[in-house]
């Protein structure tokens, strides 16, 4: 056997093992220490992870705005999470024995590359793991899928991703570390930053915004929110908060002067952008009805005393006054003679309140309070709008229109002092404007206002977010053998 | 302040004053250029001289340097308030750093005066009262001065290249140097030696002088300006062919735990062997080795659950495999007891008595000396500079140093801090000498 060794040693040209035959070799170590050593211990972590998380985003994932986006956050932390714990300590651990076989003729790419295949091979059993926990636990995963026939698959994969990308910035911070404590130390720094600047829960100032192009985070949140529907689902949090609220009493004191300086105000950027906004749409006198009748249940407005209780004196004075009875007033009782003027009806009324005998009399209450709805039932109102059901009431009204119309009432702002008290509960306001209209109304506005174009769901934007983690994969494992071709320089 | 009747600015200038007169005289104690003291950076090089902390007060002079690149941007520019905060932060970053180098520098200090280290935290808060104090006052003197040692041999070189021959191992190194903050340090020079095939060499020297840096040297590890030839071929040049006929043995054992001795060494002959070697050819020279080195009934072992002289003779077999024709072991006794270290030595021979060149760093050379062929003995000179103070047979050491043992040896040539009697110099300058006839 030497001798067969010395023979092939005398051609000198000797060839030994190239970059892609020494892949093998490491990938077999690599798979011998998941099995040896410690490293198999990630995947029970993994289901483990997963099982948790699954409890906190069932309920919701897929199916609203909030539950999307935090089902996202979630996931990607988890896969950020296995990611980084795969391989952290992998190379830093063996960083001796590495220099010595580089010495030896091992070449740091086909280290790297035999790590690179490992580690995928980990992380896509993490992944399948944790998805069939996420799906044991009662995640709801809808179908069809997006990209591909199964919802579980799409989301599955953008998990591989992301804890593969993550997995490499974890490889390539353990190809810097010299030692598993350096390396320990920087990840917690590397998973805040990740989670702080993913720009998913948490809002970021504009400046910071840019660093979250950086994250690895970002773009899984992105994409996994865009398979969900992040931006077709309603927004469900604003309605809620205010259901729960449906006992809560609203009720204060405003003087009309404060509301007119409110509409009046040129610099309310609201105001301003909703001038034209129709505020009131022509209505049918029957329409307008109904809301009254509406309103009427809610704020009782049919039992409150619009009259005062009149004296004796107040009526006859009233009566006296009243239009289209100046007929009946005028009307001669006693004609006149030459000692004395003719005698009408009104005149014997004014005498009457004159009279000195009769101020006790006069003075007296004699009729008892009335009632909106007594004085409505009492000229007919009903009636009245039965037959006029058809008609319509009014024109369109603008806001803008409105807000001149009660600023520039004269009437108005002479009352400004007067004072209003109001007093509700939310509940009372839901059913008067109705619930389903309310809750329709929140959440679409909300789900406007939160829409988001980074999370659309488009083929386009799931794959460019999947391109970015697999560029960030290989940017990480490219400066990993940058690194790791630099271990002579390591202090003897 | 106020009962001192100055304003805050006022005390702090007076501070800073204070503060760089007492560096000025501290430096001119340490045998430094008092000067230095007013120039930014390089003052705080200086201190860590003085405190014979060198690369600290190097990496106090750089973050200096930094500290003051942060705020130049600040007086120059108008910042928007982002970047203004980022360099703030950046400094305040730097500065915790700066802090902590510092206190490692006076702690240095404290020690190279002679004093208790609670004076680190006056220099901390109060820098100025212990600088000036320890500046001005005769009583605070150095142990320990910066001051160049006045050495013949560190000046004095053989200059004497050894003969290149088809076999064997010549090493003619002239130096062996590393930059370090802009200036050429010397680890290594005049180094001149030619091994014969079939020697085992002992390669001694105290710790410092420079015996990994040599051996890495040699096997073209750390290239030097040196011509090393093996066997005709010159190492430098032919790196990448020759790696596979060098054995290098690092001190640790440096394997896998996971592995079996088996896998171990099937693993590493993948690496070592050439590519045209078949698969049963592979494990053929594997069984080999297993069977030379006494490793067959510890095939299926895994790693971790060998014994020491298991481990490694393993770790001797990995690199024994390519049958290299320079094996270079650094310690490979250590952790192994007299016996266990007898038995690996007596291997060693037998793989010398093959025709192949041997060198071994032990730092218990007496127990086996009688095994090698020659000697190289590694000593700092004044310049701290690792020198040859002897290559050549074992017996001729012994008269040359007039000692018996090589333990004695190696103590002749350590620095009196460390123990020994501090004659490097004397050594060095009478084998160059010789050398130089």
């Amino acid at each position: 056997m030497a001798e067969a060794y010395v023979k092939r040693k005398a051609v000198r040209k000797i060839r030994h093992r190239g970059r892609v035959s020494q892949i093998p070799i490491y990938v077999g170590k690599q798979l011998r220490f998941f099995i040896y050593q410690s490293d198999w211990k990630v995947l029970p972590m993994a289901a483990i992870v997963a099982a948790l998380v699954s409890m906190v985003i069932r309920k919701d994932f897929f199916l609203t705005m909030e539950g999307s986006l935090k089902g996202a956050f979630a996931l990607a932390c988890v896969a950020i999470w296995n990611g980084c714990f795969n391989s952290i300590q992998s190379i830093c651990r063996e960083r001796p024995i590495i220099k010595r076989e580089h010495r030896s003729g091992m070449h740091i790419s086909s280290y790297v590359a035999a790590h690179m295949i490992y580690q995928f091979v980990l992380c896509l059993a993490q992944t399948s793991l944790s998805m069939y926990v996420m799906r044991m636990m009662g995640v709801a995963f809808p179908t069809p899928g997006f990209m591909t026939r199964w919802m579980i698959v799409d989301v599955g994969i953008s998990m591989l991703l992301i804890s593969y990308a993550a997995d490499m910035m974890s490889l390539f911070i353990s190809s810097v570390a010299h030692t598993t404590t350096a390396a320990m130390t920087v990840m917690p720094f590397l998973l805040i930053f990740q989670l702080v600047f993913s720009g998913g829960l948490l809002p970021l100032p504009d400046w910071t915004r840019p660093l979250a192009d950086y994250t690895i985070s970002n773009y899984g949140i992105r994409v996994i929110a865009a398979q969900s529907g992040y931006n077709e689902t309603p927004m469900v949090t604003a309605w809620n908060t205010l259901y729960k609220m449906r006992d809560s009493e609203i009720g204060g004191t405003v003087t009309l002067g404060q509301i007119l300086d409110l509409l009046g105000d040129k610099d309310n950027a609201f105001l301003a952008s909703h001038q034209d906004l129709e505020v009131l749409r022509p209505f049918t006198v029957g329409e307008a009805a109904e809301i009254l009748t509406a309103a009427d249940e809610v704020l009782h407005f049919s039992d409150r005393e619009i009259t005062p209780a009149l004296t004796l004196r107040e009526m006859l004075t009233a009566l006296l006054q009243m239009e289209g009875l100046e007929a009946l007033w005028s009307q001669t009782l006693v004609p006149a003679t030459e000692e004395s003027a003719a005698v009408t009806a009104g005149s014997v009324l004014e005498s009457l309140l004159e009279d000195k005998g009769m101020q006790a009399a006069l003075d007296q209450e004699v009729s008892s309070t009335l009632t909106l709805g007594q004085m409505m039932e009492s000229l007919g109102i009903g009636e009245m709008v039965e037959e006029m059901k058809d008609e319509q009431l009014n024109q369109a009204v603008t806001l803008g229109e409105i807000t001149d119309f009660l600023v520039q009432s004269e009437a108005l702002q002479a009352r400004r002092e007067r004072e209003f008290t109001f007093r509700t509960t939310v509940g009372d306001l839901l059913d008067l404007f109705g619930e389903e209209n309310v809750q329709a109304a929140i959440e679409q506005r909300t789900a406007e206002a939160s829409y988001n174009p980074d999370y659309d769901r488009t083929v386009a934007n799931v794959l460019k977010n999947w391109l970015m983690l697999i560029a960030f994969a290989l940017a990480f494992a490219t400066l990993s053998v940058i690194s790791l071709e630099m271990i002579d320089r390591d202090k003897r | 302040m106020a009962l001192l009747g100055c304003s805050p600015d006022l005390f702090s200038v007076i501070g800073a004053v204070a503060y760089l007169a007492g560096l000025w005289a501290i430096f001119v104690k340490s045998g430094l250029k008092g000067w230095w003291a007013l120039v930014p950076c390089a003052r705080q090089y200086n201190l860590g001289l003085c405190a014979d902390r060198e690369p600290e007060g190097r990496t106090l002079a750089v973050l200096d340097f930094l500290m003051i690149l942060m705020r130049l941007p600040g007086i120059l520019f108008q910042l928007d308030p982002v970047t203004e905060l980022f360099l703030d932060l950046l400094w305040l970053v730097i500065g915790i750093i700066d802090v902590i180098y510092l206190v490692r520098v006076y702690n240095g200090l404290v020690e190279v005066y002679g004093r208790r280290k609670g004076w680190v935290v006056l220099w901390l808060f109060v820098s100025f009262v212990p600088a000036l104090l320890w500046g001005l006052r005769k009583k605070y003197q150095p142990l320990w001065k910066v001051e160049e040692i006045k050495s013949d041999a560190a000046n004095f070189f053989s200059g004497k290249r050894a003969d290149v021959l088809d076999k064997g191992l010549t090493v003619n190194l002239e130096e062996r140097t590393v930059r370090e903050f802009f200036r050429k340090k010397y680890l290594l020079r005049d180094i001149h030696m030619y091994i014969k095939p079939g020697h085992m060499v002992l390669l001694l020297g105290g710790s410092g002088a420079g015996k990994t840096t040599c051996i890495n040297a040699i096997n073209g590890y750390e290239k030097a300006k040196a011509e090393v030839v093996l066997d005709g071929t010159d190492m430098y040049k032919n790196y990448k062919e020759m790696q596979y006929n060098i054995g290098f043995v690092p001190q640790m054992d440096l394997m896998r735990g996971s592995d079996s001795v088996f896998r171990t060494l099937m693993d590493a002959a993948k690496l070592r062997l050439p590519k045209n070697f078949t698969g049963a050819e592979r494990r053929a020279r594997v069984e080999e080795v297993m069977g030379i080195f006494g490793l067959t009934p510890a095939a299926t072992h895994m790693v971790t659950k060998l014994s020491g002289g298991q481990r490694k003779r393993l770790s001797i077999a990995m690199e024994f495999l390519s049958n290299p024709s320079l094996f270079i072991l650094d310690e490979p006794d250590s952790g192994l007891d007299g016996v266990l270290a007898r038995e690996l030595f007596e291997q060693l021979r037998m793989i010398a008595d093959q025709g192949k060149i041997i060198i071994v760093i032990t730092h218990t050379p007496d127990r086996v000396s009688d095994l090698f062929d020659d000697v190289i003995v590694l000593a700092k000179d004044g310049k701290r500079t690792g020198r040859l103070a002897y290559f050549g047979p074992i017996d001729q050491a012994r008269t040359f140093f007039g000692k018996q043992s090589m333990e004695e040896i190696v103590k002749s040539i350590n620095r009196k801090e460390e123990g020994g009697e501090g004659r490097a110099d004397e050594f060095i300058l009478k084998y160059a000498e010789v050398q130089h006839g």
